[in-house]
């Protein structure tokens, strides 16, 4: 069953004074299955953030539908998307985005307390994933007490506990040393393998190579997707790497 | 490169920060236009012609000196607010190739431009407003107005050197900051200081500690005199509590109710409680600093609003009658006769007639008073007497009965005593050997003028006659020598007439004395004070008017500050906050929902200093009441209903600034990067 639906989404942006416009994305569809582990991978400039911000319900498509659990996301009213967002989706971004006046648990807690759960309830919730992702010493410290890999951590753990259907994460591993970014897939595929829906955005084809499958994204639209099938991660990162050959030597002819 | 170079790239600069200096500019402005203004006053020769403005001067001298060494803190306060904005943008020059004297030449630019325009702005709002200003001042202290358009030359050239000389000192402190930051520093240094405030308990119970005490002394104290001499200590360990506890005590609350789990974790509680910790690090002292400054708007304009309306009052305990005549030195019997005399004939050469009159003769004696024991000693220095120091006012049984609706009889050794303020149960009083058995309280003594001290207690005692009064005398004055006090001999009359025939009256009297005084010999002059109510009503009227101006325009001074206090704060809040607001919302928290919470916490941190400012106020009431009695105005219904308005202004006032700036905060936070 398909948890996310993208069909023919258009994203136009139009410059302040009117005048210009500028196409962001021209017409993308595909759909994620329950359990999946999907990469979107692309060039600056290509459309992958506005998507993921269409995704996340913080932007609205021009045209075309999302729906996420069967729920189109265009037809939430404004005061439906924060609750919405809070109860199916968990975010995960590049540069963290932790609080820097709550410490660890708190940062995590914080979509909870937004819902309005009680403090057992999350201290219940919170135990396990704190245990699996290793976080469980640095929960009474504050962000800025951390390392980057720890930071991410705390980052997905907070994007875990609202259990959410689709976990979103922007460039997860952008900001973080080859070492944290490797131990940071690794728990990704753990929490996938776990039954997990993820949706990624990356540069990094190391980043990808992790995921079940990739997506290509080129001036707006889906260009090409592979599937990692059966394979290993290092056959998945020969695969992306010719793609993206293929992708900027090839693309030069279309122009 | 062009020689104009530093001097457009300032301008341009200051343009840019126009949302940074705008207010700061304005501020300048405005003080720098009312230092002006006191200081025209302050030398004013329309002002100095007129009578009985000799005390308004000096209260205005007072006042040039407070608002300069307030000029001089303030604008140190928002001149190191707006470095510390601006370092990034100086670091980020600096990365792009500017050395620091290139930097330092542009801030010399910058700075230029300010002081130009602070100055020329301030002297020329300062000297439009000036004439305006006059005019309310000589409307409240009901004096004349005998002049026309005036500019104070010493006034601009004082205000000018002394806001060249701040600027010269504010723009070395900031020249001394760059050189000494690197580059990466300059880039950072907006984003420092995130870190969680530790709890500092001993700050916060010295807090406590320092802030109940000054109340307490406030509260505790009865007499004015202590009022006054303690008031200062009373300030001091408020001033002090008050900064304690705004920076200590505010963070050691919020991290208890932090602690409290089921409490903590609830939406409301969560991101406020949270954001007051971590505002309340960044803020306390501006906080404190507003509180403080609102304090002293309100007890100053309430205190001098309530002496201004209470004039009649005071003028009324203090002159209860018209016109009153003292006679001192001990006259004899036929020198009174002959003041009533002149008195008579002065009222008949202004075809004035005498309504009604009181006449007494009283000795005034100051003594240490302990239980019976009645102590005349002269003070000495390092010597002080048991008991407490009381007014003691003897007047005959004669002067008594006339007065009285119940005529007494009186032995030699017995008195009557009526207590104005004091003790009463005792049987007898004992006047360095003298005894007197006190033979009754009386109740019914009401003479006018007698209760116009209420500084110390004072016991009004009737003794038979003139013999036992001179006895005491002569007791009194052994005791005290050459600054024995005298038996005073006084008239209070209520005179028809209009107030300036009143006046003209009391000059025709005063000739009169001058001239029974003309060759007489030493001994045998009398020396005589005639007082016009009218007469010291306008004087009065000078002295508080004086204060009630002073206190509205300090008031207004420290309400500038209070206010730029606010829309620094708000807008340093608002870049700060700009970055929790948007996480806050990817993770889940509608925007509206965000700006309720940011509301709620911004109205809470900013009305947290008016509330305590009231505490404070209420606090301080009793003891600036007292203090109120120094100038015998004794009406507190009046001074509480003064306070109450004054608050209440102010309060809107506050809640105007709040608004605004809270506008100017939500912008900020609103802009999209």
């Amino acid at each position: 069953m398909a948890i996310l639906e993208v069909n023919n989404v258009k994203k136009v942006y139009t410059t302040r004074f009117g005048g210009n416009q500028v196409q962001a994305l021209t017409d993308v569809s595909f759909s994620v299955e329950k359990g999946e582990y999907v990469a979107i991978m692309g060039e600056s400039g290509s459309g992958k953030t506005t998507l993921l911000n269409i995704l996340a319900a913080l932007d609205k498509a021009t045209s075309g539908l999302v729906l996420l659990n069967g729920k189109n996301l265009s037809t939430l009213r404004d005061s439906q998307v924060s609750a919405f967002r809070r109860e199916n989706l968990g975010f995960v971004f590049q540069d963290f985005n932790l609080l820097d006046n709550f410490n660890i648990q708190d940062n995590i807690f914080l979509p909870l307390v937004l819902a309005g759960k009680n403090y057992n309830e999350m201290r219940v919730r919170l135990m396990p994933i704190a245990e699996s992702l290793g976080i469980k010493p640095i929960l009474g410290k504050y962000p800025y007490e951390v390392s980057g890999g720890q930071k991410q951590r705390a980052a997905v753990a907070r994007a875990l506990i609202t259990n959410p259907q689709l976990i979103l994460a922007d460039e997860p591993t952008g900001a973080l040393d080859s070492k944290a970014a490797e131990s940071l897939l690794s728990q990704f595929q753990e929490i996938n393998g776990a039954g997990q829906t993820i949706l990624m955005v990356t540069h990094s084809t190391k980043a990808a190579s992790r995921a079940k499958r990739v997506l290509f994204i080129k001036d707006g639209q889906v260009f090409h997707q592979i599937y990692k099938g059966s394979g290993t991660d290092e056959e998945m990162y020969q695969k992306i790497s010719d793609t993206l050959t293929v992708i900027t030597t090839g693309g030069g002819q279309h122009e | 490169m062009s020689k104009f170079f530093y001097g457009r790239l300032a301008f341009s600069n200051l343009k840019k920060n126009g949302r940074l200096y705008l207010p700061y500019i304005l501020a300048a402005v405005g003080i720098g236009a009312m230092y002006y203004i006191m200081i025209a006053l302050t030398g004013d020769q329309g002002i100095e012609k007129m009578p009985g403005t000799g005390e308004l001067q000096m209260i205005m001298g007072l006042g040039c000196v407070i608002i300069m060494i307030f000029a001089v803190i303030f604008l140190f306060y928002t001149n190191s607010f707006l470095m510390k904005r601006r370092k990034k943008e100086f670091g980020l020059f600096h990365i792009l190739g500017m050395e620091k004297r290139h930097i330092g030449k542009m801030m010399f630019w910058e700075t230029c431009m300010v002081a130009f325009i602070s100055i020329v702005g301030g002297l020329g709002t300062g000297i439009i407003l000036y004439k305006l200003v006059v005019l309310a001042l000589l409307r409240i202290t009901g004096l004349e107005v005998p002049f026309g358009f005036t500019v104070s030359v010493s006034g601009i050239v004082n205000m000018a050197v002394c806001f060249f000389a701040i600027f010269t000192v504010t723009l070395l402190y900031n020249m001394f900051q760059v050189q000494r930051a690197n580059a990466i520093e300059l880039l950072h240094s907006a984003s420092q200081g995130e870190k969680e405030p530790k709890t500092r308990w001993i700050m916060a119970i010295f807090g406590v500690l320092t802030l109940g005490s000054g109340y307490g002394i406030a509260i505790v104290i009865e007499s004015p005199v202590e009022a006054l001499l303690m008031f200062f200590l009373a300030v001091l360990l408020v001033v002090v509590g008050t900064y304690c506890l705004f920076t200590a005590g505010s963070i050691a609350v919020l991290k208890m109710m932090r602690r409290n789990k089921k409490y903590y974790y609830q939406t409301k509680h969560f991101i406020s409680v949270s954001g007051m910790i971590y505002r309340m690090k960044q803020n306390a002292v501006g906080l404190a600093n507003i509180c403080i400054l609102s304090t002293m708007v309100l007890v100053m304009v309430s205190g001098t609003v309530s002496l201004y309306a209470g004039v009649d009052d005071i003028m009324n305990s203090r002159y209860p009658r018209d016109i009153s005549i003292t006679g001192y030195d001990d006259m004899t019997k036929d020198q009174k006769t002959d003041v009533k005399g002149m008195f008579q004939q002065a009222l008949e050469e202004c075809s004035l007639a005498l309504e009604e009159s009181v006449e007494y003769t009283t000795l005034n004696i100051a003594a240490y008073k302990s239980g019976e024991n009645i102590m005349i000693i002269p003070q000495k220095e390092n010597v002080f007497p048991e008991g407490e120091l009381c007014i003691f006012e003897f007047i005959t049984l004669e002067e008594y009965n006339r007065v009285s609706e119940t005529p007494k009889e009186l032995a030699e050794d017995e008195a009557l005593v009526s207590v104005r303020q004091g003790e009463k149960g005792d049987t007898a009083y004992n006047f360095n050997g003298r005894t007197f058995q006190i033979k009754e309280y009386v109740e019914d003594l009401d003479l006018e003028g007698m209760d116009s001290n209420v500084i110390y207690d004072g016991y009004f005692i009737v003794v038979k006659d003139d013999k036992v009064l001179q006895e005491i005398n002569e007791i009194q004055k052994e005791a005290y020598q050459d600054r024995a006090s005298t038996a005073n001999y006084s008239i209070y009359a209520d005179i028809s007439g209009s107030e300036e025939q009143r006046k003209e009256c009391v000059e025709r009297l005063n000739d009169l004395v001058e001239a029974y005084n003309q060759g007489k010999g030493e001994g045998e002059t009398v020396v005589v004070r005639i007082d016009a109510r009218a007469k010291q009503r306008e004087n009065f009227l000078v002295f508080c008017g004086g204060f009630l101006f002073l206190g509205v325009f300090l008031g207004f001074v420290f309400l500038m500050a209070t206010v730029l206090i606010i829309y620094y704060k708000q807008v340093s809040e608002g870049y700060e906050d700009k970055g929790r607001f948007e996480i806050m919302q990817k993770v889940g928290m509608s925007p509206k929902e965000v700006k309720a919470s940011i509301r709620s916490q911004v109205l809470k941190v900013f009305f947290l200093p008016l509330v305590m400012a009231c505490i404070h106020l209420a606090m301080a009431f009793p003891m600036i009441n007292r203090l109120l009695l120094l100038f015998n105005m004794r009406n507190p219904s009046l001074f509480a209903i003064c306070t109450v308005i004054t608050v209440g202004v102010f309060g809107v006032i506050y809640g105007i600034v709040f608004g605004i700036t809270a506008k100017a905060y939500y912008r900020i936070v609103g802009e999209h990067r």
